[in-house]
């Protein structure tokens, strides 16, 4: 079993690198930085995401927000996290390689949140184990 | 995909959301022009199923749940 941990920084966030593709786009998968939440349904990208990966709206969702429900754009993206593999050559340098993507319907974000342009929600998060522990995030695939 | 066609698809899933939520809740609708392609227990099936039968990328796909999303804080900053 592969294993990625990290700090957790300020004892609040949990951030990494993940690659980014559209499946129904032959552009190289681009690497953003991303972050953990686990109160948020659904996994979100920023336009700049989008944009760059030239992906279209998918579908459109129904989203809760302090100011009621707001009809919002899906985008079908894919998403690979780094798993701890340190003989392996990584395409980033960063001494992790990617593995299989996952297949999401993803949020369109108007802005950054906490210097990330990925939110990762429960619909990725459910699919991993991981766990939180003494400042440490540990992810495995 | 053209924002007309978004629209349609998604007009057409709301009008049988609860006939879907009734009997595929949970799983992932593909619809083009209009209909409903079929239900898929995942985005990955629902993909490959609306490519072959639609062509690539050729249809919308939408997620049949009982609840809207939330989005926690990052509701904040929706698009």
């Amino acid at each position: 079993m592969t294993t990625f941990s990290t700090d957790i920084e300020h004892g609040r966030y949990v951030r990494f690198y993940v690659e980014v593709s559209a499946p129904t786009s032959d552009r190289d998968p681009v690497r953003y930085r991303a972050l953990v939440d686990t109160g948020a349904t659904t996994t979100a990208a920023t336009r700049e995401v989008i944009e760059r990966l030239g992906v279209t709206a998918s579908g459109i969702e129904i989203v809760n927000t302090p100011i009621g429900r707001v009809q919002t754009d899906t985008f079908d993206l894919d998403i690979a996290l780094p798993v701890d593999t340190p003989s392996a050559a990584s395409a980033w340098g960063d001494g992790y390689t990617y593995g299989r993507a996952h297949a999401v319907i993803a949020i369109g974000l108007g802005r950054r949140i906490s210097d990330c342009d990925i939110v990762l929600g429960m619909d990725v998060l459910s699919r991993l184990c991981f766990t939180m522990c003494d400042g440490r995030f540990e992810m495995r695939s | 995909m053209e924002r007309a066609d978004v629209l349609k698809n998604y007009a057409a899933f709301e009008a049988m959301r609860a006939e879907l939520e009734a009997s595929h809740l949970g799983q992932f609708a593909v619809l083009h022009d209009g209909q409903l392609i079929g239900t898929y227990a995942s985005i990955r099936e629902a993909r490959t199923a609306g490519n072959a039968r639609c062509g690539v990328g050729n249809f919308t796909t939408q997620e049949i749940r009982s609840e809207p999303i939330e989005l926690g804080t990052m509701a904040a900053a929706l698009a």
